[in-house]
């Protein structure tokens, strides 16, 4: 046979499990720990704490979440100036990238951006370079040559 | 009236941090520990427990059984044994930088009590914290980092403002007059 209230005591947190001996002082401080951060009567009265916790904690898996297309989209967001800055445009940049060999995630190309800024430069003028040899589109054709590249075409 | 937020510890933004009620901070080594020699960041430990209560049955054991074997094994760490009567039993764990560190060990098991030694030697000084970043480092940037400043002409110091050069539009292809100029320029160069 299986008592599945016995099982699901196991899991349940200590706030949550009534035990008549002790006080309910310390069900309560194991609570009043996690929500010291919180603003006035949330983190010191009981009733209005556990309301904002199991609030809190539906809300953190979903933020887990968004937190990575956040970040993410901040990178983006640095290459894109970055790129803007010299003269180009960011897909472009990214697609003559790929071609060229170099799989260089949005992460690592913000942080070479911010704290590298003339490896940064040197990358864009190699993207230029590409897309300018594809040729494809006018784009390619009208864009300036860039110095200090020397590819497999030139020799 | 600009209410200015104080950076504290604990007023942390959701979207980083998980747990707000730890504080945040880098990921932190005690001295490049572990890069040339490692230094064991406990210094002290001090067991207090009741002779004769039940809560203090386990670490009793350990220390009958366990205790002089860690000790023997960890020999730069100073141990401590108080006996104190109809208390509960505690281990007080002291680090090289200052930190302190309180745990009850009541009803706890001697196989507990020997895997929390074993956090408890191995963590350096530095209180548990969110980690922001599992990544810290001493020089970030060799090149130097991007300020607004570095690709722009040093001209902008002298500039006189409305500057038709730097104020132009930049065409991504050449507009209809410049097309006839340069057809013009080829036609030229041909004949």
């Amino acid at each position: 046979m299986v008592f599945l209230s016995q099982i699901c005591m196991k899991y349940t947190p200590i706030w949550l499990q009534k035990s008549g001996r002790r006080s309910v002082f310390f069900r309560r401080v194991s609570l009043f720990r996690l929500t010291g951060a919180f603003g006035g009567l949330s983190r010191n009265c009981w009733k209005i704490a556990i309301k904002k916790w199991t609030k809190s904690i539906q809300y953190k898996p979903k933020y887990r979440r968004m937190r990575t297309s956040m970040i993410l989209d901040l990178y983006s967001q640095r290459v894109l100036g970055a790129v803007e800055e010299h003269g180009f445009k960011l897909e472009l940049f990214l697609s003559s990238l790929t071609k060229c060999g170099l799989e260089l995630d949005r992460k690592s190309l913000a942080n070479i951006a911010v704290y590298e800024p003339k490896t940064f430069e040197s990358l864009v003028n190699l993207a230029k370079t590409k897309f300018r040899e594809e040729g494809d589109s006018e784009a390619a054709i009208n864009l300036k040559p860039v110095d200090g590249v020397i590819t497999r075409g030139m020799l | 009236m600009v209410k200015i937020l104080e950076l504290s510890k604990f007023s942390l933004n959701r979207f980083i941090v998980n747990n707000p009620s730890l504080p945040a901070d880098y990921i932190r080594n005690a001295y490049y520990n572990g890069i040339g020699r490692h230094v064991c960041q406990l210094q002290r430990i001090t067991f207090k427990f009741c002779k004769t209560s039940a809560d203090s049955k386990g670490i009793r054991q350990f220390i009958e059984t366990d205790l002089v074997d860690w000790s023997r094994a960890n020999s730069g760490v100073v141990v401590y044994l108080k006996p104190r009567r109809h208390r509960s039993p505690v281990i007080v764990t002291e680090y090289l930088n200052g930190l302190r560190h309180w745990m009850g060990v009541r009803k706890f098991t001697p196989v507990e009590l020997e895997w929390w030694l074993d956090f408890l030697r191995d963590r350096s000084g530095y209180e548990l914290s969110q980690l922001m970043s599992p990544v810290n480092v001493m020089l970030p940037s060799v090149q130097g980092p991007w300020h607004p400043f570095l690709n722009r002409d040093t001209r902008l110091n002298v500039y006189q403002f409305p500057d038709a050069e730097s104020g132009a539009y930049l065409y991504d292809k050449p507009t209809a007059s410049q097309q006839l100029i340069q057809m013009s320029q080829q036609s030229n160069t041909s004949q």
